[in-house]
């Protein structure tokens, strides 16, 4: 089973939302969606999970198109749309009760029970929707998208309002979902997404901006570590840059300075030594994280 | 599936709160005219008969119906719950009709309690049972078809807007223009003395009120069965467009 996009195009009025998409993702994959909020990631996975119609293109589950066979092809999706949707003044149980019904489960209640432990919500499932957490909430449209076990899996921001802990069951969770299903997982998160997929697409402004394997990614996350230090003196410090692995130094202004080190290189306790060596102190240091426009350059050159 | 959906609208109407005091309050607006105030009373007539009964409800059901139905559609719209029931294997026709379905059951339940004022004044006859069963029975035939108009035309206007309040007020302006637009219209000059008959025989009373007779024309029937199917088409029609 896996998902075929061919040429998919949306037009909203005069903008343009998604243009000329395509990319395949194949059984045991998590596809990670990546892209600046606005870029069209929510309006692709709409149209992949087949309730927005794209003026052009085609999408196709194991070669059945969806807008042709929708009924077929359907059968075969579990979704969690971006805002989490949910009947609110409905019971956990009952509301799974409900998709089960539609979906004509045989054995509802013992797969409603499956699936309330497999996304950890035993605890909370006597309770009405509306009384959760925003992160149980997330839980439940989860167990929704996958209470009929489905072979294709969409999440659209799955883990926006998780904590800390829910976040590492949510990811193993779409990890062990991936073992025999296909799963796109879309996120503004590049950390998130790197964590939990096995490729990256990304999209920016509706087009395809590259498709890379989380190793490529990684890779060139390590490239190179930026870090700014600032220190008490507004003097020059131009021998910052004779520390061995340093790339590069540069005087941002006010003793701030950005200082770019080799890959996988630690220059801490070089750094230390060099400021009792020429008597100045480190007021405060920090690294880069990488952000999604220098991410989208480097892996869209 | 079809079931599901109708089962989850039917017990969320009698778990809400709101909703079933909404049919409190139409029993006991329709117990205060039929046997408290004089005008309309049931217990002042020469006759033992319902015609006030029936008189009166439509006018209460154009206002109840639509408050019953607003939520049909307009609230799984703007909760984005549509998103979820679209990306299912049903299509928009199962949904248009689980929830025609759904509210025509609510309000059968809700008239349910009205066949006691048929009993009491059937007792009240004199000599007992002197009531004309078979008008009765048309009338209630008609009002079933007028509660399927009128849920048909709110779900429309719960398809057509996002807002629950918004669909309740343009329901109840479409089932007023239904029931009465017609009626009001033939009396302008242009139509009267002319065309007013014909123009009259568009709206919902005037078939509404010759099923009453215990006449049940299939010209009736087929007017009501087209105007039902004509807006939950419409109500199809404006899922559909979801998609685009």
């Amino acid at each position: 089973m896996g998902i075929e996009v061919h040429q998919i195009s949306k037009t909203f009025g005069s903008q343009k939302a998604v243009h000329q998409l395509s990319f395949s993702a194949n059984k045991g994959e998590v596809l990670g969606f990546l892209g600046p909020n606005g870029a069209g990631k929510t309006t692709s996975l709409r149209m992949i999970a087949g309730h927005l119609m794209p003026d052009e293109g085609r999408i196709t589950y194991n070669d059945v198109d969806i807008n042709q066979h929708p009924l077929q092809a359907k059968q075969w999706l579990g979704y969690l749309p971006e805002n989490n949707p949910l009947y609110m003044t409905m019971y956990v149980k009952e509301i799974l009760g409900f998709y089960a019904g539609l979906h004509k489960l045989p054995n509802p209640t013992q797969r409603i029970n499956h699936v309330i432990d497999r996304v950890g919500l035993r605890k909370e499932s006597n309770k009405l929707v509306q009384q959760l957490s925003k992160g149980y909430k997330q839980r439940v449209g989860i167990a929704i998208a996958i209470l009929h076990d489905p072979e294709i899996v969409l999440l659209d921001e799955p883990i926006s309002g998780l904590d800390p802990n829910q976040l590492s069951d949510i990811r193993q969770l779409i990890r062990d979902l991936a073992v025999d299903k296909t799963v796109i997982y879309s996120s503004h998160i590049l950390s998130e997404v790197e964590m939990t997929c096995d490729k990256v697409l990304i999209i920016n402004d509706g087009q395809l901006k590259a498709i890379h394997s989380i190793q490529e990614v990684k890779k060139w996350r390590q490239k190179k570590q930026v870090i700014y230090a600032t220190f008490d003196t507004k003097s020059e410090l131009h021998s910052l840059k004779d520390l061995p692995h340093v790339e590069s130094c540069r005087s941002l202004g006010n003793g701030q300075y950005r200082i770019e080190v080799a890959q996988g290189q630690d220059v801490r306790k070089a750094l230390y030594l060099w400021t009792v060596d020429k008597g100045v102190i480190l007021l405060e240091s920090k690294v880069e994280e990488s952000s999604m426009e220098s991410v989208f350059k480097a892996l869209t050159k | 599936m079809v079931l599901a959906l109708i089962f989850k609208d039917v017990r969320k109407f009698f778990t809400s709160l709101v909703s079933v005091t909404s049919l409190i309050i139409f029993y006991v607006l329709m117990g205060l005219i039929l046997w408290v105030f004089p005008d309309y009373s049931l217990l002042n007539g020469y006759y033992s008969n319902l015609d006030s009964f029936f008189t009166i409800v439509p006018l209460v059901l154009m206002f109840l119906i639509p408050a019953l139905n607003m939520n049909a559609l307009a609230q799984e719209k703007e909760s984005g719950t549509i998103d979820l029931l679209l990306t299912r294997p049903i299509s928009s026709s199962i949904i248009i009709a689980a929830k025609f379905i759904s509210g025509v059951i609510i309000i059968t339940v809700g008239l349910l309690p009205s066949l006691l004022y048929v009993y009491s004044i059937y007792q009240l006859g004199n000599p007992v049972g002197n009531l004309d069963m078979g008008g009765v029975g048309g009338s209630y035939i008609g009002l079933m078809l007028l509660c399927m108009v009128f849920t048909a035309l709110s779900i429309f206007a719960s398809s057509m807007l996002n807002n629950n309040i918004s669909a309740l007020l343009f329901s109840i302006l479409i089932c007023f223009l239904g029931y009465w637009g017609w009626y009001l219209i033939s009396s302008l000059s242009l139509f009267y003395g002319t065309w007013d008959y014909w123009v009259q025989w568009l709206g919902f009373d005037f078939h509404y009120t010759e099923l009453g007779k215990g006449l049940i024309r299939l010209e009736s029937l087929l007017y009501f069965i087209s105007v039902i199917t004509l807006f939950l088409f419409g109500a199809y029609v404006n899922i559909e467009k979801l998609k685009r």
